[in-house]
């Protein structure tokens, strides 16, 4: 007997050609939206583990994404952070938002980015009004010297950031 | 191995014991963990050690939310951290760190506001004839 249902027509091939094609191509438009965005995706944890070296570009996509072309507000975010550190695994920075903390006026999220560490996000910090002022400080791991970027995304929709270089003598494995 | 485990659920929070109302107070916290980065390998045998951070910090005020922090692997080992909060009315305040993996620790404090006059403020109200009031 002669089973048509195995056969590989012509029109079955093109289809099967014209489907890889679509799911290529978005995956392709998606990609530079999942890399570049600041919140994990599936994959984080496994690139962040075997690339070990630093990728600049991405450091910038992150903050291109954060920022999404909103102009920059200056005198918003003060940083310190010290401008020589011995040691790369801790070193302390602090900062504050100059901002009443009312219900239109207060500090929504804060991000801090070191840009030369493979992996560039640090830490996130998200405020209320009810604590009384946004200052935190913390410790943190730098690899190299280089610059690190608070940028502060206010509840009514401006942005504010900062940068500050410090210069580390030995390095940190991060 | 078993002291290396306690190491990494040693917690401490430091709170002011008393306040006047309207004070802005800074809290100051501090978690013993080592925060592998996930990038670090073995002298010897070549191998990754694997990934293990605190993830997340979240402070609750009266069992309210009232900051929280998300922590990536470039945060210190032994992570210190301190921020501020509005001291209105007095009671407890509890932070929680969580791990990569799920385990979650806290830590809690417990903070007195006073009046100018020198007279406590307390957010819940009591009865007159309930006998919790001679506690209080």
């Amino acid at each position: 007997m002669y089973l048509k249902k195995n056969i590989l027509t012509r029109r079955k091939f093109f289809n099967f050609i014209l489907g890889f094609a679509c799911v290529f191509s978005s995956k392709l438009s998606f990609a530079e939206k999942q890399i570049g965005s600041p919140f994990r995706d599936r994959f984080q944890s496994y690139r962040q583990t075997f690339r070990i070296e630093p990728d600049p570009e991405e450091a910038k996509r992150i903050v291109r994404n954060i920022i999404k072309g909103r102009e920059i507000r200056e005198d918003l975010i003060y940083l310190k952070a010290p401008d020589i550190a011995e040691n790369g695994n801790t070193v302390p920075i602090s900062f504050s938002v100059n901002c009443s903390m009312e219900e239109q006026d207060y500090p929504k999220i804060v991000h801090i980015l070191v840009l030369d560490n493979p992996f560039p996000e640090i830490a996130r910090f998200y405020f209320t009004p009810e604590s009384g002022e946004a200052s935190v400080a913390i410790r943190i791991r730098m690899r190299t010297s280089s610059n690190i970027i608070a940028i502060a995304e206010m509840s009514d929709g401006t942005v504010g950031a900062t940068k500050s270089f410090v210069d580390v003598t030995i390095g940190a494995c991060s | 191995m078993a002291n290396e485990e306690r190491k990494n659920w040693r917690r401490r929070l430091k709170v002011p014991i008393s306040a006047l109302q309207g004070e802005i107070i800074t809290i100051k916290t501090m978690a013993e963990h080592i925060m592998e980065p996930g990038v670090r390998r073995d002298p010897e045998t070549g191998v990754i050690y694997p990934k293990k951070i605190i993830d997340l910090v979240i402070c609750r005020f009266n069992g309210k939310q009232i900051y929280k922090s998300h922590w990536f692997s470039g945060v210190s080992a032994n992570p210190f951290m301190s921020f501020k909060m509005k001291a209105i009315t007095s009671g407890l305040v509890e932070v929680e760190w969580v791990d990569d993996y799920g385990q979650s620790s806290y830590k809690k404090a417990v903070i007195m506001v006073y009046d100018k006059n020198g007279k406590k403020i307390i957010p819940m109200k009591l009865d007159k004839a309930s006998s919790i009031k001679e506690v209080m």
